[in-house]
């Protein structure tokens, strides 16, 4: 007698007891027979594994690939066949998916620090944490921040805040503040001969 | 015959060979083990990045002793293969190998030599996992998950390449297996020929087993291609086995350099922009699509959708 596996809703896990049972078969088979708890089932025709609890049948999320004798050429033995290694993933797409912590200080990591205002998205290379964006974003076609902890938006390019608060200069020269109520006139400088 | 513990950070050659059989008092150099050591020793290597000048590389096991050279197994590391035990020549133009007379039974493991360049084609016979000038070679040689690393081969027969024998005597037996071999060049291509395996003669009785080897090769400059993946004068009554073996080039050249070398035997391979497979073995042309190779991560490709590796499962079990 084999074992099978039975889905325990009180622990949210497989239990082995003792089973004779099992199912190969098309999943549209394995979905009309009756799910009596305990019993497995594996589809031709998806490759999933199946198991009942009693009231349905719930579906492993994995596929099952079919195996070799043969190695694989080359160095590198038993690479998966849906690009899943215990320590990397490959040609995969990521969708509907955010970044949180990164306890690791791995080369290439990447992570979203929420602890702090505003939140910063870093990249850790050369065993350097480097901020991506913390304060960055795109008004009226520019890409602007706020270097002076503000909410005054200046543009990265020209060091210019967005604002005009007289109609004349903005209030952020150059990454520089003036004091007083009107901002410095911009003078530019005409060279010279030599 | 002992196990024998040699660090280039905390090692002594003023030590006895008892000494350095305790992995607290090891010697420094290979050089030490040359002269002082038993055939049959295993030579264990600490993790470490041994240089030139602190371990001799060159010429560094000349006498006729039987060893096992042993460096720490490799682990993964952000997907990546990473060994810690390293041998930087800093293009130094040697080796390893027996000098003349020399017929050791070599074993060497777990290694990743990298940086290393050969001066020129005419002079450097011991360039590589290779025997010396004049004479000598192994009676028998295994290297195995090792990593070949950035090395720029040069010569015809005279000892170049990763891993060759010298000019003036034969390579016996080899099994080289489950190695990288990557960013192999030629060094000096308008003047010598460079490959990655080398071999002056094949005896009679010689057995070459080679398998389960991935080789990339992205060289694109034409003075800098390879000339081949082999070269070899081939005596007909010895044996030559290639098998499961995957390399990408991304420019076009020869397995054999100008059509030198014998007839094997073997499946299982893949052969990406390599031109003149051996008569009796068989390889598939297409790319192996490793995941990450500028990143040194050689494992194979595979979604099972759009981007399938043709190397999985196709190897043979027939081995060596």
């Amino acid at each position: 007698m084999a074992n099978k596996f039975v889905f325990n809703p009180f622990t949210q896990k497989l239990d082995i007891v003792p089973a004779s049972i099992s199912t190969v078969g098309t999943e549209a088979t394995i979905l009309a027979l009756t799910p009596t708890a305990g019993n497995i089932a594996y589809g031709t025709d998806t490759q999933f594994f199946y198991v009942a609890d009693g009231t349905n049948w719930r579906r492993a999320s994995l596929k099952f690939y079919t195996d070799s004798a043969n190695p694989d050429a080359g160095a590198e033995q038993n690479n998966p066949k849906d690009g899943y290694w215990s320590d990397m993933i490959t040609d995969k797409v990521l969708a509907n998916v955010s970044f949180g912590n990164n306890a690791s200080t791995n080369e290439g990591g990447i992570w979203v620090d929420n602890t702090v205002t505003p939140k910063k998205f870093y990249i850790r290379l050369n065993s350097v944490n480097n901020t991506i964006l913390y304060d960055l974003s795109m008004t009226l076609g520019y890409l602007v921040g706020y270097p002076f902890q503000t909410t005054q938006a200046v543009k990265i390019w020209s060091g210019m805040s967005v604002d005009t608060p007289q109609g004349e200069s903005p209030s952020i020269n150059e990454y520089k503040i003036s004091a007083g109520a009107e901002p410095a006139r911009r003078i530019i400088n005409p060279g010279g001969f030599e | 015959m002992a196990t024998i513990y040699i660090s280039q950070a905390i090692g002594d050659d003023a030590r006895t060979y008892a000494q350095a059989q305790v992995i607290t008092t090891p010697w420094k150099t290979l050089s030490k083990w040359n002269t002082a050591g038993s055939s049959g020793d295993v030579i264990q290597l600490f993790a470490e990045t041994y240089t030139t000048t602190s371990i001799s590389l060159g010429y560094a096991i000349t006498a006729s002793k039987n060893f096992t050279l042993l460096g720490i197994p490799p682990t993964y590391v952000n997907g990546k293969k990473t060994w810690t035990t390293i041998f930087d020549a800093q293009n130094n133009q040697y080796g390893i190998g027996p000098a003349a007379g020399s017929y050791p039974n070599g074993v060497i493991k777990y290694i990743h030599f990298k940086n290393y360049t050969c001066a020129n084609g005419g002079s450097a016979y011991n360039f590589g996992i290779c025997g010396s000038a004049g004479a000598g070679n192994y009676a028998s040689l295994e290297v195995a998950h090792c990593h070949f690393q950035d090395w720029k081969t040069a010569t015809q027969y005279a000892g170049g390449g990763c891993i060759g024998g010298s000019w003036g005597n034969e390579q016996e037996d080899w099994l080289i297996h489950d190695n990288y071999f990557t960013n192999i060049t030629d060094n000096n291509k308008a003047s010598s020929y460079g490959n990655i395996f080398n071999v002056r003669n094949m005896t009679a009785d010689s057995v070459f087993y080679i398998y389960n080897n991935s080789i990339y090769l992205p060289e694109t400059v034409a003075n800098n291609v390879l000339d081949g993946i082999f070269v070899m004068i081939a005596s007909a009554a010895s044996t030559f086995r290639w098998k499961n073996n995957v390399i990408y080039s991304a420019t076009s050249f020869p397995f054999y350099r100008a059509g030198v070398g014998p007839t094997g035997t073997g499946s299982g391979n893949v052969h990406y922009n390599i031109t003149g497979t051996p008569a009796g073995v068989t390889a598939l042309t297409t790319d192996p699509l490793y995941v990450d190779p500028s990143n040194q991560v050689y494992r194979l490709r595979n979604n099972s959708y759009d981007v399938v590796s043709p190397a999985i499962d196709i190897g043979t079990t027939s081995l060596p």
